[in-house]
């Protein structure tokens, strides 16, 4: 039984939470393979740290709810910068986030967050816990992910994710050609949001650019 | 026959007045459409729109409605939601004059004094801004993402400006013609029935002691709704005649321009909206425009204003 297992275990339940959170059945994938000794023996360890309490259902206390929210925070994370960032396929990001997890320590973690520019959801659309960088809305590292309206006229960013869960939005942005890996530049700030997608120019509204995040490339001379 | 025949006042009017006007407007209009320049004016406008709770695309219908309301309230259905559309028709109905009606308020304006037009912009400008903005509050919906596309500006094509300005010419025909007969035969009818004088004699205490205006005005205003510009000719003569003063000319004008639309942007509003929404914004309308003209003459009349 190690630290790694505890954290294992922590995460572990995180996620039920959330998933009994969204009515969503328990699926025992989520049990990551420790085998039911190694798991019995984690939460034995977890127990006696006060993070779980004894129940039908271990349940948080709730230095074990902070502890399982750093956790996951760090998970959630790294999948995003492995996948936006470091463009591996998403069977990589999976098992190499896993370990990943374990070597960011809470530090590091924040300043990923502040280079993705504060993601709210991992690449599987689960919430990333936030942390003080995120109320604090850092951005003093320059992040290299940001919603479109902060790209400099004449910058131009490559689509890592959509922000948005609104489906009329969501087509919306798909007819226009902006779909994640599509590149797109910012011509004009005023009096509205000018970019360009391909050949083609849009004017648009902040609230739409907001949702849409990218990555910065070099600037369009 | 007569004064309000379907010939004399129906087809003279619609033909020979209001034709001639809103083709060259078509064309004048086609070769901004086509010259990419529409959704340039939208991206613009966009800020100000938006302020008033619309987007930019809205600017397209508002333009329009400066040749003609009852065609712009149809453009109206470029807007995406519901609401916008509504809010649309709305300011259109409400403050933006159709062609006819401006050659007749320029017209009359060229008479007055500078500071005068300042004054009849300024709050017709605010009427819409505040109007709008409320109406933002208050009617229930979304608004749309505001997105455009901006194709590359480029000489528009003479023979397409053309093709387009015919169809919309023979849509004028088609639709709004008869429309505007149909407004004539009520007027007729009306006219016979004596109900026209009838509704002389109640609106004339409204006219003269809140609008502060000539008797005759009366007339104008009733025939303001079922022929807009009529209604605006009506005021014109009784300037040329010198009886009106400046400050009576401007609270006709603004009174005119915020009247109810005419009887033909009304069947449209019917058709596009609704009866229940239509006689809804009538019956705002209405009231709004008489309160607003009485309220200008109040202050003008007050602050002894003499332009």
């Amino acid at each position: 039984m190690s630290e790694r297992d505890i954290d294992e275990l922590l995460e572990a339940l995180w996620d039920e939470e959330e998933r009994e959170a969204l009515a969503e059945a328990a699926s025992p994938q989520a049990m990551p393979p420790l085998g039911n000794l190694g798991w019995r023996r984690a939460l034995e360890g977890a127990l006696t740290q006060g993070l779980v309490e004894e129940g039908g259902q271990p349940a948080f206390t709730s230095r074990g709810r902070d502890r399982a929210r750093d956790i996951v925070r760090r998970h959630r994370l790294a999948e995003r910068l492995l996948q936006d960032v470091l463009d591996l396929e998403s069977v990589e990001v999976e098992s190499t986030a896993c370990h990943f997890e374990h070597l960011l320590s809470t530090e590091a973690a924040n300043s990923v967050c502040i280079l993705l520019g504060h993601p709210a959801t991992c690449p599987h659309g689960k919430p990333i816990p936030p942390g003080e960088c995120c109320r604090a809305g850092v951005s003093d590292i320059r992040p290299l992910v940001v919603p479109a309206h902060q790209l400099r006229v004449g910058e131009s960013g490559r689509v890592a994710y959509l922000g948005t869960r609104d489906r009329r939005r969501l087509e919306r942005l798909s007819h226009l050609g902006i779909l994640p890996g599509t590149t797109l530049a910012l011509l004009q700030r005023r009096p509205s949001l000018v970019i360009q997608v391909d050949e083609t120019q849009w004017g648009l509204d902040e609230a739409l650019m907001r949702e849409i995040y990218v990555r910065r490339l070099r600037r369009r001379d | 026959m007569g004064q309000y025949g379907l010939i004399t006042m129906g087809l003279t009017y619609a033909l020979a007045i209001v034709l001639p006007i809103l083709t060259f407007f078509f064309i004048a209009f086609g070769i901004l459409e086509d010259s990419g320049y529409l959704p340039r004016l939208a991206i613009m406008a966009n800020r100000a729109f938006r302020a008033i709770g619309l987007s930019g695309k809205a600017v397209l219908p508002m333009v329009l409605g400066l040749g003609c309301d009852t065609m712009a309230t149809l453009t109206t259905r470029i807007l995406e939601t519901r609401r916008d559309r509504i809010i649309a028709t709305l300011l259109l109905a409400l403050g933006i004059p159709c062609s006819a009606q401006l050659g007749v308020i320029l017209g009359m304006l060229a008479g007055v004094a500078p500071e005068a037009v300042v004054i009849f912009v300024a709050v017709i400008a605010s009427q819409l801004f505040l109007v709008g903005f409320l109406a933002a509050r208050i009617i229930p919906g979304e608004t749309s993402d505001f997105v455009v596309e901006i194709p590359p500006i480029r000489l528009p094509q003479f023979s397409n400006v053309l093709l387009k300005t015919f169809y919309r010419v023979e849509w004028f025909l088609k639709e709004a013609v008869p429309l505007f007969m149909i407004g004539t035969v009520v007027l007729f009818v009306s006219d016979k029935v004596g109900l026209l004088v009838l509704l002389e004699d109640a609106a004339r205490p409204v006219v003269v002691g809140w609008l502060g205006l000539p008797s005759q005005a009366t007339a104008s205003f009733i025939l303001g709704f079922l022929r807009r510009d009529y209604g605006a000719a009506g005021f014109f003569r009784l300037g040329e005649a010198g009886l009106l003063d400046t400050t009576q000319i401007l609270v006709s004008l603004t009174t005119l321009t915020l009247f109810v639309p005419c009887i033909a942007n009304f069947f449209v509003i019917i058709k596009e909206r609704g009866m229940r929404t239509a006689l809804v914004m009538v019956a705002f309308i209405f009231p709004f425009a008489v309160l607003v003209g009485g309220l200008l003459n109040l202050v003008l009349r007050s602050l002894g204003v003499s332009l």
